[in-house]
Protein backbone atom coordinates (compact mmCIF):
# COMPACT_ATOMS: atom_id res chain seq x y z
CA UNK A 1 0.00 0.00 0.00
CA UNK A 2 1.41 3.40 -0.95
CA UNK A 3 1.94 6.11 1.61
CA UNK A 4 -0.90 8.11 0.09
CA UNK A 5 -3.42 5.29 0.42
CA UNK A 6 -2.24 4.68 3.99
CA UNK A 7 -3.10 8.29 4.78
CA UNK A 8 -6.45 7.98 3.06
CA UNK A 9 -7.22 4.83 5.01
CA UNK A 10 -6.32 6.53 8.28
CA UNK A 11 -8.48 9.51 7.45
CA UNK A 12 -11.42 7.31 6.51
CA UNK A 13 -11.02 5.22 9.64
CA UNK A 14 -10.68 8.27 11.87
CA UNK A 15 -14.15 9.39 10.91
CA UNK A 16 -15.72 6.16 11.99
CA UNK A 17 -15.09 4.33 15.25
CA UNK A 18 -14.60 0.90 13.81
CA UNK A 19 -12.05 -1.56 15.13
CA UNK A 20 -10.95 -4.96 13.94
CA UNK A 21 -12.28 -6.26 17.29
CA UNK A 22 -15.75 -5.05 16.28
CA UNK A 23 -15.58 -7.14 13.11
CA UNK A 24 -14.45 -10.13 15.15
CA UNK A 25 -17.30 -9.67 17.65
CA UNK A 26 -19.93 -9.28 14.95
CA UNK A 27 -18.70 -12.27 12.94
CA UNK A 28 -18.47 -14.33 16.13
CA UNK A 29 -22.14 -13.66 16.87
CA UNK A 30 -23.29 -14.42 13.31
CA UNK A 31 -21.25 -17.63 13.12
CA UNK A 32 -22.31 -18.89 16.54
CA UNK A 33 -26.01 -18.22 15.94
CA UNK A 34 -26.31 -19.58 12.41
CA UNK A 35 -23.40 -21.96 11.93
CA UNK A 36 -22.98 -23.04 15.55
CA UNK A 37 -19.24 -22.52 15.12
CA UNK A 38 -16.63 -20.58 17.01
CA UNK A 39 -14.36 -18.25 15.10
CA UNK A 40 -10.89 -17.24 16.21
CA UNK A 41 -8.62 -14.47 14.96
CA UNK A 42 -5.68 -15.70 12.92
CA UNK A 43 -2.67 -14.07 11.30
CA UNK A 44 -3.58 -13.13 7.77
CA UNK A 45 -2.69 -15.78 5.25
CA UNK A 46 -3.33 -14.50 1.77
CA UNK A 47 -2.37 -17.89 0.36
CA UNK A 48 -5.65 -19.26 1.70
CA UNK A 49 -7.69 -17.01 -0.57
CA UNK A 50 -6.88 -17.48 -4.23
CA UNK A 51 -8.60 -17.53 -7.60
CA UNK A 52 -11.26 -19.86 -6.30
CA UNK A 53 -12.78 -17.78 -3.54
CA UNK A 54 -16.30 -16.71 -2.85
CA UNK A 55 -16.69 -12.97 -2.34
CA UNK A 56 -19.87 -11.56 -0.86
CA UNK A 57 -20.43 -7.86 -0.35
CA UNK A 58 -23.17 -5.57 0.81
CA UNK A 59 -23.15 -1.84 0.11
CA UNK A 60 -23.80 0.94 2.57
CA UNK A 61 -25.00 4.36 1.45
CA UNK A 62 -26.01 7.52 3.25
CA UNK A 63 -23.97 9.59 5.67
CA UNK A 64 -21.18 7.11 5.05
CA UNK A 65 -20.50 5.21 1.83
CA UNK A 66 -18.72 1.95 1.20
CA UNK A 67 -19.25 -1.76 1.54
CA UNK A 68 -18.64 -4.76 3.76
CA UNK A 69 -16.95 -7.78 2.21
CA UNK A 70 -16.74 -11.42 3.24
CA UNK A 71 -14.22 -13.68 1.51
CA UNK A 72 -14.17 -17.47 1.92
CA UNK A 73 -12.42 -20.29 0.09
CA UNK A 74 -14.94 -22.13 -2.10
CA UNK A 75 -14.89 -25.14 0.22
CA UNK A 76 -15.50 -22.82 3.16
CA UNK A 77 -18.47 -21.16 1.48
CA UNK A 78 -19.94 -24.58 0.75
CA UNK A 79 -19.37 -25.65 4.36
CA UNK A 80 -21.06 -22.49 5.61
CA UNK A 81 -24.13 -23.08 3.45
CA UNK A 82 -24.37 -26.72 4.53
CA UNK A 83 -24.11 -25.71 8.18
CA UNK A 84 -26.59 -22.90 7.91
CA UNK A 85 -29.19 -25.01 6.13
CA UNK A 86 -28.31 -28.23 7.96
CA UNK A 87 -27.98 -30.11 4.64
CA UNK A 88 -25.54 -32.76 3.42
CA UNK A 89 -25.43 -31.25 -0.07
CA UNK A 90 -26.08 -27.71 -1.26
CA UNK A 91 -26.69 -26.18 -4.66
CA UNK A 92 -24.81 -23.17 -6.01
CA UNK A 93 -27.95 -21.09 -5.47
CA UNK A 94 -28.10 -22.14 -1.83
CA UNK A 95 -24.45 -21.17 -1.37
CA UNK A 96 -25.10 -17.74 -2.89
CA UNK A 97 -28.14 -17.23 -0.70
CA UNK A 98 -26.44 -18.39 2.50
CA UNK A 99 -23.37 -16.22 1.93
CA UNK A 100 -25.61 -13.32 0.98
CA UNK A 101 -27.53 -13.55 4.23
CA UNK A 102 -24.39 -14.00 6.36
CA UNK A 103 -22.94 -10.89 4.71
CA UNK A 104 -26.23 -9.05 5.18
CA UNK A 105 -26.07 -9.78 8.91
CA UNK A 106 -22.41 -8.77 9.27
CA UNK A 107 -23.00 -5.66 7.15
CA UNK A 108 -26.12 -4.64 9.05
CA UNK A 109 -24.29 -4.78 12.35
CA UNK A 110 -21.32 -2.87 10.94
CA UNK A 111 -23.77 -0.23 9.70
CA UNK A 112 -25.06 0.32 13.22
CA UNK A 113 -21.54 1.42 14.21
CA UNK A 114 -21.30 3.98 11.41
CA UNK A 115 -22.48 7.59 11.51
CA UNK A 116 -26.26 7.86 11.18
CA UNK A 117 -28.14 7.68 8.86
CA UNK A 118 -27.03 4.91 6.55
CA UNK A 119 -28.88 2.33 4.52
CA UNK A 120 -27.92 -1.22 3.68
CA UNK A 121 -28.05 -2.41 0.07
CA UNK A 122 -28.75 -5.92 -1.13
CA UNK A 123 -25.93 -8.47 -0.94
CA UNK A 124 -24.01 -9.60 -4.03
CA UNK A 125 -22.11 -12.86 -4.19
CA UNK A 126 -19.56 -13.88 -6.80
CA UNK A 127 -16.86 -16.49 -7.19
CA UNK A 128 -13.51 -15.24 -8.36
CA UNK A 129 -10.81 -12.81 -7.38
CA UNK A 130 -12.37 -9.39 -7.75
CA UNK A 131 -14.93 -8.29 -5.17
CA UNK A 132 -18.28 -7.19 -6.62
CA UNK A 133 -18.00 -3.61 -5.42
CA UNK A 134 -14.26 -3.15 -5.63
CA UNK A 135 -12.82 -0.32 -7.61
CA UNK A 136 -10.07 2.24 -7.48
CA UNK A 137 -12.44 4.52 -5.61
CA UNK A 138 -12.65 2.33 -2.50
CA UNK A 139 -10.11 1.79 0.22
CA UNK A 140 -9.97 -0.87 2.90
CA UNK A 141 -10.28 0.72 6.33
CA UNK A 142 -10.75 -2.28 8.61
CA UNK A 143 -10.27 -6.02 8.42
CA UNK A 144 -10.30 -9.25 10.40
CA UNK A 145 -9.02 -12.67 9.39
CA UNK A 146 -10.72 -15.50 11.17
CA UNK A 147 -10.44 -19.26 11.32
CA UNK A 148 -13.43 -21.51 11.84
CA UNK A 149 -13.86 -25.27 11.49
CA UNK A 150 -11.08 -26.18 9.03
CA UNK A 151 -11.37 -23.02 6.99
CA UNK A 152 -11.23 -19.24 7.11
CA UNK A 153 -13.20 -16.08 6.53
CA UNK A 154 -11.85 -12.62 5.84
CA UNK A 155 -14.09 -9.73 6.81
CA UNK A 156 -13.28 -6.22 5.59
CA UNK A 157 -14.86 -2.80 5.45
CA UNK A 158 -14.19 -0.52 2.45
CA UNK A 159 -14.83 3.21 2.24
CA UNK A 160 -15.57 5.16 -0.91
CA UNK A 161 -12.88 7.71 -1.52
CA UNK A 162 -14.37 9.68 -4.39
CA UNK A 163 -16.31 11.72 -1.89
CA UNK A 164 -14.20 13.77 0.49
CA UNK A 165 -11.59 11.02 0.84
CA UNK A 166 -13.21 9.87 4.08
CA UNK A 167 -16.15 7.94 2.68
CA UNK A 168 -18.35 10.71 4.03
CA UNK A 169 -20.69 12.69 1.84
CA UNK A 170 -19.49 16.22 1.19
CA UNK B 1 -51.74 -21.46 14.18
CA UNK B 2 -50.59 -19.86 10.96
CA UNK B 3 -47.60 -17.69 10.23
CA UNK B 4 -46.40 -15.63 7.28
CA UNK B 5 -42.62 -15.31 6.92
CA UNK B 6 -41.55 -12.28 4.91
CA UNK B 7 -37.88 -11.98 3.88
CA UNK B 8 -36.10 -11.56 0.56
CA UNK B 9 -33.51 -14.14 1.66
CA UNK B 10 -34.57 -17.67 0.80
CA UNK B 11 -32.32 -19.17 3.47
CA UNK B 12 -33.83 -16.95 6.17
CA UNK B 13 -37.34 -17.91 5.05
CA UNK B 14 -36.30 -21.57 5.21
CA UNK B 15 -34.85 -21.29 8.70
CA UNK B 16 -37.75 -19.34 10.19
CA UNK B 17 -40.23 -21.70 8.56
CA UNK B 18 -38.45 -24.66 10.16
CA UNK B 19 -38.44 -23.01 13.59
CA UNK B 20 -42.16 -22.24 13.33
CA UNK B 21 -43.14 -25.66 12.04
CA UNK B 22 -41.27 -27.28 14.94
CA UNK B 23 -43.64 -25.61 17.39
CA UNK B 24 -46.75 -26.41 15.39
CA UNK B 25 -47.30 -23.60 12.90
CA UNK B 26 -48.51 -23.81 9.31
CA UNK B 27 -46.24 -21.42 7.42
CA UNK B 28 -46.66 -19.26 4.33
CA UNK B 29 -43.81 -17.27 2.76
CA UNK B 30 -43.43 -14.03 0.85
CA UNK B 31 -40.27 -12.43 -0.51
CA UNK B 32 -41.21 -8.79 -0.13
CA UNK B 33 -43.81 -6.56 1.47
CA UNK B 34 -45.94 -6.23 -1.64
CA UNK B 35 -46.19 -9.98 -2.19
CA UNK B 36 -47.05 -10.34 1.49
CA UNK B 37 -49.89 -7.80 1.20
CA UNK B 38 -51.17 -9.55 -1.93
CA UNK B 39 -51.18 -12.83 -0.02
CA UNK B 40 -53.13 -11.35 2.90
CA UNK B 41 -55.73 -10.06 0.44
CA UNK B 42 -56.24 -13.53 -1.00
CA UNK B 43 -56.51 -15.63 2.17
CA UNK B 44 -59.79 -14.06 3.27
CA UNK B 45 -60.66 -15.13 6.79
CA UNK B 46 -57.71 -17.50 7.01
CA UNK B 47 -55.41 -14.76 8.20
CA UNK B 48 -52.09 -15.66 9.79
CA UNK B 49 -51.77 -15.19 13.53
CA UNK B 50 -48.20 -13.98 13.12
CA UNK B 51 -46.03 -12.28 10.50
CA UNK B 52 -42.24 -12.23 10.76
CA UNK B 53 -40.95 -9.31 8.75
CA UNK B 54 -37.51 -8.42 7.42
CA UNK B 55 -36.87 -4.70 7.04
CA UNK B 56 -34.72 -4.32 3.93
CA UNK B 57 -36.51 -5.88 0.96
CA UNK B 58 -37.00 -4.80 -2.63
CA UNK B 59 -40.35 -3.45 -3.92
CA UNK B 60 -41.81 -2.80 -0.43
CA UNK B 61 -39.76 -2.79 2.76
CA UNK B 62 -40.82 -4.19 6.12
CA UNK B 63 -41.64 -0.88 7.78
CA UNK B 64 -44.01 0.08 4.98
CA UNK B 65 -45.65 -3.36 5.19
CA UNK B 66 -46.26 -2.87 8.92
CA UNK B 67 -47.78 0.57 8.34
CA UNK B 68 -50.11 -0.75 5.65
CA UNK B 69 -51.25 -3.73 7.74
CA UNK B 70 -52.02 -1.52 10.72
CA UNK B 71 -54.23 0.69 8.55
CA UNK B 72 -56.66 -2.20 7.99
CA UNK B 73 -59.10 -2.82 10.89
CA UNK B 74 -59.84 -6.33 9.64
CA UNK B 75 -56.13 -7.19 10.02
CA UNK B 76 -55.80 -5.93 13.59
CA UNK B 77 -55.59 -9.42 14.98
CA UNK B 78 -52.33 -10.20 13.17
CA UNK B 79 -49.23 -10.02 15.37
CA UNK B 80 -46.28 -8.35 13.64
CA UNK B 81 -42.68 -9.18 14.57
CA UNK B 82 -39.72 -7.55 12.85
CA UNK B 83 -36.77 -9.89 12.25
CA UNK B 84 -33.98 -7.73 10.92
CA UNK B 85 -30.37 -6.58 11.01
CA UNK B 86 -31.52 -3.01 11.66
CA UNK B 87 -30.35 -2.51 15.24
CA UNK B 88 -30.11 1.22 15.86
CA UNK B 89 -32.22 2.35 18.80
CA UNK B 90 -34.16 4.70 16.56
CA UNK B 91 -35.02 1.92 14.11
CA UNK B 92 -36.62 -0.08 16.92
CA UNK B 93 -38.54 3.02 17.99
CA UNK B 94 -39.77 3.61 14.43
CA UNK B 95 -40.88 0.01 13.98
CA UNK B 96 -42.80 -0.17 17.25
CA UNK B 97 -44.32 3.28 16.61
CA UNK B 98 -45.50 2.04 13.20
CA UNK B 99 -47.30 -0.78 14.98
CA UNK B 100 -44.91 -3.73 15.12
CA UNK B 101 -45.50 -5.75 18.28
CA UNK B 102 -42.04 -7.27 18.68
CA UNK B 103 -38.55 -6.88 17.27
CA UNK B 104 -35.83 -9.52 16.95
CA UNK B 105 -32.37 -8.42 15.87
CA UNK B 106 -30.23 -10.57 13.56
CA UNK B 107 -28.19 -12.62 14.27
CA UNK B 108 -30.15 -14.60 16.82
CA UNK B 109 -30.02 -18.19 18.11
CA UNK B 110 -33.19 -20.29 17.58
CA UNK B 111 -33.98 -20.11 21.31
CA UNK B 112 -34.26 -16.32 21.15
CA UNK B 113 -36.92 -16.60 18.43
CA UNK B 114 -38.94 -18.97 20.61
CA UNK B 115 -38.57 -16.64 23.58
CA UNK B 116 -40.09 -13.85 21.48
CA UNK B 117 -43.02 -16.17 20.67
CA UNK B 118 -43.39 -16.78 24.41
CA UNK B 119 -43.44 -13.03 25.05
CA UNK B 120 -46.21 -12.70 22.48
CA UNK B 121 -48.14 -15.64 23.91
CA UNK B 122 -47.85 -17.28 20.48
CA UNK B 123 -45.84 -20.41 21.24
CA UNK B 124 -48.30 -23.29 20.76
CA UNK B 125 -45.82 -25.83 22.13
CA UNK B 126 -45.64 -24.14 25.53
CA UNK B 127 -47.84 -26.39 27.66
CA UNK B 128 -50.40 -24.74 29.89
CA UNK B 129 -50.59 -26.29 33.37
CA UNK C 1 -8.79 -36.07 27.73
CA UNK C 2 -10.60 -36.75 31.01
CA UNK C 3 -9.66 -35.07 34.26
CA UNK C 4 -7.90 -37.46 36.63
CA UNK C 5 -9.59 -38.13 39.99
CA UNK C 6 -7.00 -36.22 41.99
CA UNK C 7 -7.17 -33.15 39.70
CA UNK C 8 -10.96 -33.29 39.88
CA UNK C 9 -10.81 -33.43 43.67
CA UNK C 10 -8.42 -30.50 43.69
CA UNK C 11 -11.06 -28.46 41.84
CA UNK C 12 -13.83 -29.73 44.16
CA UNK C 13 -11.85 -28.75 47.22
CA UNK C 14 -11.01 -25.35 45.71
CA UNK C 15 -14.62 -24.37 45.07
CA UNK C 16 -15.78 -25.84 48.37
CA UNK C 17 -13.25 -23.74 50.24
CA UNK C 18 -13.71 -20.54 48.24
CA UNK C 19 -17.45 -20.62 47.62
CA UNK C 20 -19.02 -23.35 49.74
CA UNK C 21 -20.04 -25.19 46.62
CA UNK C 22 -20.27 -28.97 46.72
CA UNK C 23 -19.47 -30.84 43.51
CA UNK C 24 -20.25 -34.51 43.70
CA UNK C 25 -18.50 -37.32 41.84
CA UNK C 26 -20.16 -37.57 38.46
CA UNK C 27 -19.75 -33.84 37.82
CA UNK C 28 -16.39 -34.32 36.09
CA UNK C 29 -17.93 -33.53 32.69
CA UNK C 30 -19.25 -30.23 34.02
CA UNK C 31 -15.85 -29.24 35.34
CA UNK C 32 -14.13 -30.23 32.09
CA UNK C 33 -16.50 -28.33 29.82
CA UNK C 34 -16.67 -25.23 32.01
CA UNK C 35 -12.89 -25.02 32.42
CA UNK C 36 -12.00 -25.77 28.80
CA UNK C 37 -12.37 -22.14 27.61
CA UNK C 38 -10.05 -21.07 30.44
CA UNK C 39 -7.55 -23.76 29.47
CA UNK C 40 -7.58 -22.63 25.83
CA UNK C 41 -7.14 -18.97 26.77
CA UNK C 42 -4.18 -19.76 28.99
CA UNK C 43 -2.55 -21.81 26.23
CA UNK C 44 -2.64 -24.93 28.38
CA UNK C 45 -4.50 -26.92 25.72
CA UNK C 46 -6.30 -29.41 27.92
CA UNK C 47 -8.28 -28.91 31.11
CA UNK C 48 -5.94 -31.37 32.86
CA UNK C 49 -2.88 -29.29 32.02
CA UNK C 50 -4.65 -26.15 33.13
CA UNK C 51 -5.74 -27.58 36.48
CA UNK C 52 -2.33 -29.14 37.08
CA UNK C 53 -0.68 -25.77 36.43
CA UNK C 54 -3.09 -24.04 38.80
CA UNK C 55 -2.43 -26.62 41.48
CA UNK C 56 1.32 -26.05 41.13
CA UNK C 57 0.81 -22.27 41.28
CA UNK C 58 -2.55 -21.42 42.87
CA UNK C 59 -2.75 -17.70 42.08
CA UNK C 60 -5.67 -15.67 43.41
CA UNK C 61 -6.67 -14.77 39.87
CA UNK C 62 -6.57 -18.39 38.75
CA UNK C 63 -8.68 -19.55 41.69
CA UNK C 64 -11.27 -16.81 41.07
CA UNK C 65 -11.41 -17.71 37.39
CA UNK C 66 -12.19 -21.33 38.23
CA UNK C 67 -14.90 -20.37 40.73
CA UNK C 68 -16.41 -17.95 38.18
CA UNK C 69 -16.42 -20.57 35.44
CA UNK C 70 -18.12 -23.15 37.62
CA UNK C 71 -20.75 -20.86 39.08
CA UNK C 72 -21.74 -18.63 36.18
CA UNK C 73 -25.28 -19.22 35.04
CA UNK C 74 -26.68 -18.02 31.78
CA UNK C 75 -29.28 -15.55 32.81
CA UNK C 76 -32.00 -14.12 30.66
CA UNK C 77 -34.46 -11.34 31.12
CA UNK C 78 -37.64 -12.35 32.93
CA UNK C 79 -36.31 -15.90 33.16
CA UNK C 80 -39.13 -18.47 33.23
CA UNK C 81 -41.66 -15.59 33.12
CA UNK C 82 -44.09 -17.06 35.70
CA UNK C 83 -42.15 -15.73 38.74
CA UNK C 84 -42.39 -12.22 37.33
CA UNK C 85 -46.10 -12.65 36.76
CA UNK C 86 -46.37 -13.73 40.41
CA UNK C 87 -44.30 -10.72 41.43
CA UNK C 88 -46.57 -8.16 39.79
CA UNK C 89 -49.93 -9.95 40.15
CA UNK C 90 -49.63 -11.39 43.68
CA UNK C 91 -46.63 -10.28 45.73
CA UNK C 92 -46.72 -6.54 45.00
CA UNK C 93 -50.49 -6.09 45.43
CA UNK C 94 -50.33 -7.93 48.75
CA UNK C 95 -47.35 -5.91 50.00
CA UNK C 96 -48.81 -2.51 49.10
CA UNK C 97 -52.05 -3.45 50.91
CA UNK C 98 -50.14 -3.79 54.17
CA UNK C 99 -49.38 -0.90 56.54
CA UNK C 100 -46.10 0.68 55.43
CA UNK C 101 -45.64 4.32 56.41
CA UNK C 102 -42.58 4.86 54.23
CA UNK C 103 -44.31 3.25 51.21
CA UNK C 104 -41.02 1.62 50.31
CA UNK C 105 -40.18 -1.98 49.44
CA UNK C 106 -36.80 -3.71 49.63
CA UNK C 107 -35.98 -6.48 47.17
CA UNK C 108 -32.91 -8.71 47.11
CA UNK C 109 -31.61 -10.47 44.01
CA UNK C 110 -29.26 -13.02 45.55
CA UNK C 111 -26.75 -14.68 43.17
CA UNK C 112 -27.53 -11.98 40.62
CA UNK C 113 -24.91 -13.14 38.07
CA UNK C 114 -24.66 -10.52 35.30
CA UNK C 115 -27.68 -8.60 36.58
CA UNK C 116 -30.53 -9.43 34.21
CA UNK C 117 -32.76 -10.56 37.08
CA UNK C 118 -32.17 -7.44 39.17
CA UNK C 119 -32.82 -5.12 36.23
CA UNK C 120 -35.88 -7.13 35.15
CA UNK C 121 -37.23 -6.51 38.64
CA UNK C 122 -36.30 -2.82 38.44
CA UNK C 123 -38.13 -2.38 35.12
CA UNK C 124 -41.26 -4.07 36.51
CA UNK C 125 -41.16 -1.91 39.63
CA UNK C 126 -40.93 1.18 37.43
CA UNK C 127 -44.08 0.07 35.60
CA UNK C 128 -46.12 -1.41 38.47
CA UNK C 129 -44.92 -0.01 41.82
CA UNK C 130 -43.65 3.50 41.25
CA UNK C 131 -46.92 4.70 39.67
CA UNK C 132 -48.61 3.81 42.98
CA UNK C 133 -46.43 6.40 44.69
CA UNK C 134 -44.21 3.77 46.28
CA UNK C 135 -40.45 3.47 46.01
CA UNK C 136 -38.09 0.50 45.96
CA UNK C 137 -34.51 -0.36 46.90
CA UNK C 138 -33.10 -3.33 45.03
CA UNK C 139 -29.97 -5.04 46.29
CA UNK C 140 -28.12 -7.38 43.96
CA UNK C 141 -25.36 -9.63 45.25
CA UNK C 142 -23.07 -12.29 43.84
CA UNK C 143 -20.06 -14.21 45.11
CA UNK C 144 -18.07 -13.28 42.02
CA UNK C 145 -16.39 -9.84 41.87
CA UNK C 146 -16.53 -10.11 38.07
CA UNK C 147 -20.30 -10.52 38.15
CA UNK C 148 -20.64 -7.65 40.63
CA UNK C 149 -18.80 -5.40 38.16
CA UNK C 150 -20.87 -6.65 35.23
CA UNK C 151 -24.10 -5.99 37.11
CA UNK C 152 -22.95 -2.51 38.13
CA UNK C 153 -22.09 -1.70 34.52
CA UNK C 154 -25.54 -2.82 33.35
CA UNK C 155 -24.16 -3.26 29.83
CA UNK C 156 -25.16 -6.14 27.58
CA UNK C 157 -24.40 -7.40 24.11
CA UNK C 158 -26.96 -7.40 21.31
CA UNK C 159 -27.38 -11.16 21.72
CA UNK C 160 -27.96 -10.80 25.46
CA UNK C 161 -30.68 -8.17 25.09
CA UNK C 162 -32.43 -10.42 22.58
CA UNK C 163 -33.08 -13.09 25.20
CA UNK C 164 -36.52 -12.77 26.77
CA UNK C 165 -36.67 -8.97 26.83
CA UNK C 166 -39.73 -7.35 25.23
CA UNK C 167 -38.70 -4.89 22.54
CA UNK C 168 -40.86 -2.17 24.10
CA UNK C 169 -38.80 -2.43 27.28
CA UNK C 170 -35.54 -2.47 25.35
CA UNK C 171 -36.30 0.87 23.70
CA UNK C 172 -37.71 2.39 26.87
CA UNK C 173 -35.03 1.39 29.36
CA UNK C 174 -31.83 0.94 27.35
CA UNK C 175 -29.60 2.96 25.08
CA UNK C 176 -26.88 1.79 22.72
CA UNK C 177 -23.22 2.38 23.48
CA UNK C 178 -21.05 1.12 20.61
CA UNK C 179 -21.97 -2.51 19.96
CA UNK C 180 -23.55 -2.83 23.42
CA UNK C 181 -26.81 -1.83 25.08
CA UNK C 182 -26.75 -0.22 28.51
CA UNK C 183 -29.53 0.01 31.09
CA UNK C 184 -30.55 3.64 31.58
CA UNK C 185 -29.20 5.48 34.60
CA UNK C 186 -32.62 5.87 36.27
CA UNK C 187 -33.01 2.06 36.33
CA UNK C 188 -29.41 1.37 37.33
CA UNK C 189 -29.73 3.80 40.22
CA UNK C 190 -32.50 1.61 41.71
CA UNK C 191 -30.01 -1.25 42.18
CA UNK C 192 -27.15 -1.43 44.68
CA UNK C 193 -24.66 -4.17 43.87
CA UNK C 194 -22.30 -5.84 46.33
CA UNK C 195 -20.32 -9.06 46.67
CA UNK C 196 -21.77 -11.67 49.00
CA UNK C 197 -21.00 -15.30 49.77
CA UNK C 198 -24.29 -16.95 50.74
CA UNK C 199 -22.53 -19.58 52.87
CA UNK C 200 -21.09 -16.87 55.14
CA UNK C 201 -23.10 -14.86 57.70
CA UNK C 202 -25.11 -12.17 55.94
CA UNK C 203 -24.14 -8.56 56.69
CA UNK C 204 -26.53 -6.63 58.94
CA UNK C 205 -29.10 -4.42 57.24
CA UNK C 206 -32.80 -3.66 56.91
CA UNK C 207 -35.06 -6.59 56.14
CA UNK C 208 -36.27 -7.47 52.66
CA UNK C 209 -39.88 -7.72 51.54
CA UNK C 210 -38.92 -9.92 48.59
CA UNK C 211 -35.94 -12.22 48.04
CA UNK C 212 -35.09 -13.75 44.68
CA UNK C 213 -32.75 -16.69 45.17
CA UNK C 214 -33.08 -18.62 41.96
CA UNK C 215 -30.96 -21.46 40.64
CA UNK C 216 -28.17 -21.10 43.17
CA UNK C 217 -29.15 -23.54 45.94
CA UNK C 218 -28.46 -26.44 43.56
CA UNK C 219 -24.75 -25.91 44.21
CA UNK C 220 -25.04 -26.69 47.90
CA UNK C 221 -25.62 -29.76 50.05
CA UNK C 222 -28.81 -30.08 52.08
CA UNK C 223 -27.29 -28.81 55.31
CA UNK C 224 -25.95 -25.66 53.62
CA UNK C 225 -29.29 -25.14 51.82
CA UNK C 226 -31.02 -25.28 55.18
CA UNK C 227 -28.60 -22.82 56.72
CA UNK C 228 -28.96 -20.38 53.82
CA UNK C 229 -32.75 -20.57 53.80
CA UNK C 230 -32.84 -19.99 57.55
CA UNK C 231 -30.65 -16.92 57.16
CA UNK C 232 -32.86 -15.66 54.33
CA UNK C 233 -35.93 -16.02 56.51
CA UNK C 234 -34.15 -14.01 59.23
CA UNK C 235 -33.60 -11.10 56.83
CA UNK C 236 -37.11 -11.28 55.35
CA UNK C 237 -39.96 -9.20 56.76
CA UNK C 238 -42.87 -11.14 58.29
CA UNK C 239 -44.98 -12.40 55.41
CA UNK C 240 -42.24 -11.47 52.94
CA UNK C 241 -41.82 -13.48 49.77
CA UNK C 242 -39.03 -15.78 48.55
CA UNK C 243 -38.72 -16.74 44.88
CA UNK C 244 -36.79 -19.92 44.02
CA UNK C 245 -35.82 -21.41 40.67
CA UNK C 246 -38.18 -23.45 38.51
CA UNK C 247 -37.07 -26.86 39.82
CA UNK C 248 -36.45 -25.76 43.41
CA UNK C 249 -38.56 -26.08 46.54
CA UNK C 250 -38.49 -25.41 50.28
CA UNK C 251 -39.91 -28.89 50.91
CA UNK C 252 -37.57 -30.99 52.98
CA UNK C 253 -35.33 -28.02 53.63
CA UNK C 254 -37.33 -25.43 55.54
CA UNK C 255 -41.02 -26.09 56.15
CA UNK C 256 -41.66 -22.80 57.98
CA UNK C 257 -42.30 -21.10 54.62
CA UNK C 258 -45.92 -21.04 53.48
CA UNK C 259 -46.06 -22.48 49.96
CA UNK C 260 -48.50 -20.79 47.54
CA UNK C 261 -48.92 -22.71 44.27
CA UNK C 262 -49.66 -20.48 41.27
CA UNK C 263 -49.97 -22.79 38.29
CA UNK C 264 -46.47 -23.93 37.41
CA UNK C 265 -44.79 -21.63 39.91
CA UNK C 266 -44.80 -21.76 43.72
CA UNK C 267 -44.46 -18.59 45.72
CA UNK C 268 -42.99 -18.91 49.23
CA UNK C 269 -44.21 -16.61 51.99
CA UNK C 270 -42.40 -16.17 55.30
CA UNK C 271 -44.44 -16.75 58.47
CA UNK C 272 -45.96 -13.82 60.31
CA UNK C 273 -47.90 -12.22 57.50
CA UNK C 274 -50.20 -9.49 58.83
CA UNK C 275 -53.67 -11.02 58.89
CA UNK C 276 -52.26 -14.57 59.09
CA UNK C 277 -51.90 -17.16 56.36
CA UNK C 278 -54.81 -17.26 53.96
CA UNK C 279 -55.49 -18.81 50.55
CA UNK C 280 -54.69 -16.75 47.50
CA UNK C 281 -57.42 -14.40 46.32
CA UNK C 282 -55.91 -14.11 42.85
CA UNK C 283 -55.43 -17.02 40.50
CA UNK C 284 -52.63 -16.38 38.09
CA UNK C 285 -52.98 -17.55 34.50
CA UNK C 286 -50.19 -19.81 33.36
CA UNK C 287 -49.68 -18.20 29.98
CA UNK C 288 -46.68 -15.97 29.52
CA UNK C 289 -46.42 -13.15 32.01
CA UNK C 290 -45.10 -10.56 29.72
CA UNK C 291 -47.92 -10.16 27.17
CA UNK C 292 -50.29 -9.15 29.93
CA UNK C 293 -47.82 -6.55 31.07
CA UNK C 294 -46.58 -5.08 27.85
CA UNK C 295 -47.95 -6.67 24.71
CA UNK C 296 -51.60 -5.93 25.38
CA UNK C 297 -50.84 -2.21 25.47
CA UNK C 298 -49.39 -2.30 21.96
CA UNK C 299 -52.53 -3.52 20.30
Amino acid sequence: MSAQTDTQAEAALACVELQSDDLVAITTDVWSCFLDEEVYPMPEDAAGLDAESVLASVGIVGAWGGHVLLELPVAGAEAAAKRMLDLEEVTALEIVDALGELTNMVGGNVKSLLPPTCHLGLPMVVQGTVAPAAGTDTIEICRAFLGWADTTVRVSVWAKTNRDRNGLAT
Amino acid sequence: MRALVIDDSRVMRTLLTRDLKKVGYEVLQAEDGQKALDLLETVGDDLPDLCTIDWNMPVMDGLTFVQKVRQRPEWRGITLMMVTTESEHNQLVRALAAGAHEYLMKPFPPEAFLEKLDILGLNPSRSLA
Amino acid sequence: MALSPDLFHFVCELVRREAGIVLEDGKEYLVESRLLPLARKSGAGTTSDYVAALRARPTLEGRHAVVDALTTNETFWFRDQDPFEALTRVAIPELVARPNPRRKLRIWSAACSSGQEAYSIAMLMTEHLLPLGWSVDIVATDISPTMVERTRAGTYSQLEVGRGLPASMLIKYFRRTGTQWQVNENIRSMVTVAPLNLTQPFPAGPAFDIVFMRNVLIYFDTQTKRQIMRQVRQVTTPGGFMFLGAAETTLGIDDTWERMPLGRFTLNRAPGAPGGPRPLATSVPTASAVPSMTFAKNR
